[in-house]
């Protein structure tokens, strides 16, 4: 990159949904809970919360509590934002990723220093058989819904689990998708905030072998497959050195972001071929070539497991595992390590905000934070953040200062 | 699917039951029709109490939604050819629109002609039953079968007064609430009716358990007299201490101790005191033991304390005042007082919900270790505990005993879908020690 750019300061609301004890779908905190807490949380580990700049990333506010012009709310959430630039940014699922990129823009360009950088979605207020038409605003709405699954999304990633079973072997990719579910259920155990921290399910991977029923929901996927409906903000700040300086966070207390790998698929298309993630491929690649790294640096990973078959494309479209060996990759003492924080299965996934809890996780993991500690291997880590069907795609390559 | 519906009527359509059986029938009736549009379906809704006609409508649309967001698979594949309608708010929408164009609500009695089924839902007061019927048959066809609600009147009875010949009217008594119940007791006099019983039991998701026709049948011949049981003993322990804790001791020892979903007096509650009233009454005509009214029901209703429930599900006041479910304050003859709670040793601290959700197999296990526990405990509580229990066994016992029930699995069937019991007296008494 033309400067280094930081990542600090991240913070994450407590992920809320069913499988949280304390859910309450009467009594739900309100969404401008969720913003203050989360920026009062950012805030509280910069000595001086002076940003330049703004960005808030959602999905879909505008319809699941019908509220737009969300850059309105980031002076709401930190004052000293009042007068300064605001921008609101949405790109499905794969929100948070886009607005990491921008901030990472606007430092690079100059124009900021550091940039307070929000993401929340509130998707329990409203019953899942109507967030799934919401949710289906991810793909191309006009031309897919109406063919589409009642749950829409869940049917999409259907087709590609049936696509790969068929390719792969049904046994194999069933015994790998329960397997994903397990990891991801356990190491949500160890993280106080996630979604599944309660779950006291005892044996995870029969839930996960759990047969897939079409007359009660889908083909090849059974809930346990899905990640859940969830309502929660996360916060960070994306700063230059001197904007480090400014807010008076140490360098010790940051990561580096190296590079971006962004992609964009087109939305009006169907995949090429249904077993591979052609946008991730071409984004994570990217990133890769402009941090000069190779992928068998890269030792923690934050990947975009919003179904439990998405684990498995994206493994295989990063180039870690095999096309068709996901499988055995997952069953393997892996290296790097993947979704320490329980990732979208385990820590829930509010869409708009997970690719911005991904960098908070990587960031907390590097600098001693994580609630699930590991001891990376490499200084180096990468998330992706995937939208909609693989097409709106951006991995962050992050570094340990 | 059993068999098509066309016209069936609901009497008492907007009461407690017979709202529940209209929405059950509708969503069935609704959800024949979504594949099959032109179908020519009816629903008609009878109802003396024109006010809550409307409170009915209104609990008929929110029923439907919550039904209609239950099928959505299945909707949505009904209406795939029909473009305008894509998201499942719109499929949702639709169904609903289709669905409530099935309901007639009217007091035109004209409009039962050519009825498949009427079902009667009204009071449980066989004069009313009785005089209703005898005006309805005459606006209906000679192929219509009527199908009563009654909990406890012998329907040969109602077929001879009434004029009715036995092909034409079947006992089917659901329990509440008809939505999701899995019980309904059928009470048949001809092998043609039976028939249509399971039939129509099968269609709607129900299991059906036949009684022979004695007043009271199988639930009401265990309930009635386990109410009767509870204030025989709530007089007993009165005379050593005040009567409203001897009821609300009962209550808490018939629900913690017998690891019941409510005590007796908070289940006499739901059901109503009017209607426990009620078939006590009928039940004491017609069966032969000596007395089965209670004063202390009757104390209460001439209070204008009746029980039962609000059009909504929640619970009217009666031997106990409620808060948030949860009985509150307790029935005095000088107006209701606080509860207090009563201290019970429950061996291994075992509840009703939490044995719920044990595998049944396991749960078997428990409950005999359970019992086996109690009948060591030498307090005045367990033994009231077990006192109890036996005269559950002994009723139990007396319904198979005389063919009410055709087996002791039918009680159990009765006991446990009807009324949530985690067991059957059989399952833990080995041997009834009285009468």
């Amino acid at each position: 990159m033309a400067k280094k750019v930081f990542a600090a300061a991240g913070y994450t609301t407590v992920f809320y949904g069913p499988g949280r004890n304390e859910f309450n779908p009467k009594s739900m905190p309100p969404f401008e809970h969720y913003l203050e807490e989360t920026a009062a949380g950012t805030c509280k580990q910069v000595l001086l919360p002076e940003f330049d700049e703004g960005i808030i990333g959602s999905f879909m506010s505008a319809r699941f509590i019908k509220q737009a012009n969300l850059c309105g709310f980031l002076p709401f959430m930190v004052p000293s934002l009042e007068g300064k630039p605001c921008t609101a940014v949405e790109g499905a699922c794969g929100t948070g990723g886009r607005a990491i990129a921008m901030a990472v823009r606007s430092i690079l360009s100059g124009l900021s220093d550091s940039v307070f950088v929000a993401a929340f979605e509130m998707q329990n207020t409203v019953k899942a058989v109507y967030g799934a038409d919401i949710l289906a605003g991810a793909a191309y709405y006009a031309k897919e819904r109406k063919s589409g699954n009642a749950f829409f999304f869940p049917g999409i990633f259907a087709m590609r689990a049936g696509a790969y079973q068929q390719r792969y072997g049904e046994q194999k990719t069933r015994e790998a998708m329960a397997l994903w579910y397990e990891k991801m259920i356990q190491n949500a155990r160890l993280n106080p905030k996630a979604q599944e921290y309660h779950n006291s399910s005892l044996d995870l991977f029969q839930l996960g072998m759990t047969k897939p029923d079409p007359d009660t929901f889908l083909p090849y996927l059974n809930l346990y497959d899905c990640s859940k409906v969830t309502d929660g903000a996360v916060s960070i700040v994306i700063a230059s050195e001197d904007g480090l300086k400014k807010l008076g966070i140490p360098l010790e207390a940051a990561i580096e972001v190296i590079a971006l790998g962004e992609a964009q698929g087109d939305i009006t298309k169907q995949p090429d071929e249904p077993t591979f993630f052609s946008t991730t491929h071409i984004a994570v690649n990217k990133g890769l070539a402009k941090a000069k790294i190779p992928l068998t640096e890269i030792s923690l990973l934050e990947l975009h497991d919003c179904f439990t078959i998405c684990a498995l494309l994206a493994l295989e479209a990063s180039g870690w595992a095999k096309p068709g060996k996901s499988a055995e990759f997952i069953g393997s003492e892996q290296v790097p390590l993947i979704n320490l924080s329980g990732g979208l299965c385990g820590f829930g996934h509010p869409t708009g905000a997970s690719g911005v809890r991904q960098l908070v996780d990587l960031l907390h993991q590097f600098t001693g934070k994580a609630a699930n500690q590991a001891a990376p291997k490499t200084p180096f880590g990468m998330l992706i953040s995937m939208g909609g069907n693989d097409k709106t795609v951006t991995s962050v390559i992050v570094s340990k200062t | 699917m059993f068999f098509e519906w066309g016209k069936i009527a609901v009497l008492g359509a907007s009461g407690k039951m017979g709202s529940g059986i209209s929405s059950l029938i509708l969503q069935k009736m609704a959800y024949q029709k979504a594949a099959n549009p032109s179908k020519q379906i009816q629903l008609i809704l009878i109802d003396i109490d024109q006010n809550n006609l409307n409170q009915l409508k209104k609990q008929l649309k929110k029923q439907l939604i919550q039904f209609a967001e239950k099928q959505i698979i299945y909707l949505r594949k009904c209406v795939e050819q029909n473009l305008h309608l894509v998201s499942n708010e719109e499929v949702i929408s639709n169904f609903l629109e289709n669905s409530m164009e099935i309901v007639e609500i009217t007091e035109d009695y004209h409009s039962l002609k050519d009825c498949q089924f009427v079902f009667e839902a009204i009071t449980e007061d066989i004069e009313l039953k009785v005089n209703t019927l005898k005006h309805l048959s005459e606006f209906v066809s000679l192929e219509t079968l009527f199908l009563t609600n009654t909990s406890s009147i012998p329907i040969a009875l109602l077929s001879k007064q009434v004029g009715l010949d036995q092909n034409r009217i079947l006992g089917f008594h659901f329990y509440n609430p008809p939505l999701k119940q899995k019980l309904v007791e059928v009470i048949a006099l001809t092998a043609k009716s039976k028939d249509m019983g399971e039939k129509l039991a099968l269609e709607l998701n129900k299991t059906a358990v036949f009684a022979k026709d004695v007043a009271g049948f199988i639930g009401n011949g265990h309930f009635i007299r386990e109410v009767h049981f509870a204030c025989e003993l709530a007089r007993e322990v009165s005379k050593e201490r005040a009567r409203e804790s001897a009821i609300s001791l009962i209550n808490q020892v018939t629900q913690t101790l017998l690891l019941r979903p409510m005590g007796i007096f908070q289940l006499v509650d739901y059901v109503g005191i009017d209607v426990c009233h009620h078939i006590m009454k009928i039940m004491q005509k017609y069966l032969p033991e000596p007395t089965l009214e209670e004063p202390l029901l009757l104390e209460l209703l001439q209070k204008g304390v009746k029980g039962g429930q609000h059009l909504d599900g929640s619970q009217k006041d009666g031997f106990f005042k409620y808060a948030d479910g949860k009985p509150s304050q307790i029935y005095t003859s000088n107006g209701y007082k606080d509860l207090s709670e009563h201290l019970l040793i429950v061996p291994f601290n075992y509840t009703w919900k939490q044995l719920t959700s044990i595998d049944a197999s396991q749960r078997q296990q428990m409950l005999q270790d359970y019992f086996q526990q109690l009948e060591k405990q030498e307090t005045f509580e367990a033994e009231l505990a077990l006192r109890f229990l036996f005269k559950s066994a002994f009723f139990a016992e007396l319904l198979v005993d005389t063919q009410v029930a055709a087996s002791k699995e039918d009680v159990k069937k009765v006991l446990m879908l009807g009324f949530y019991h985690l067991y059957s007296p059989f399952d833990v008494v080995k041997e009834v020690p009285y009468g």
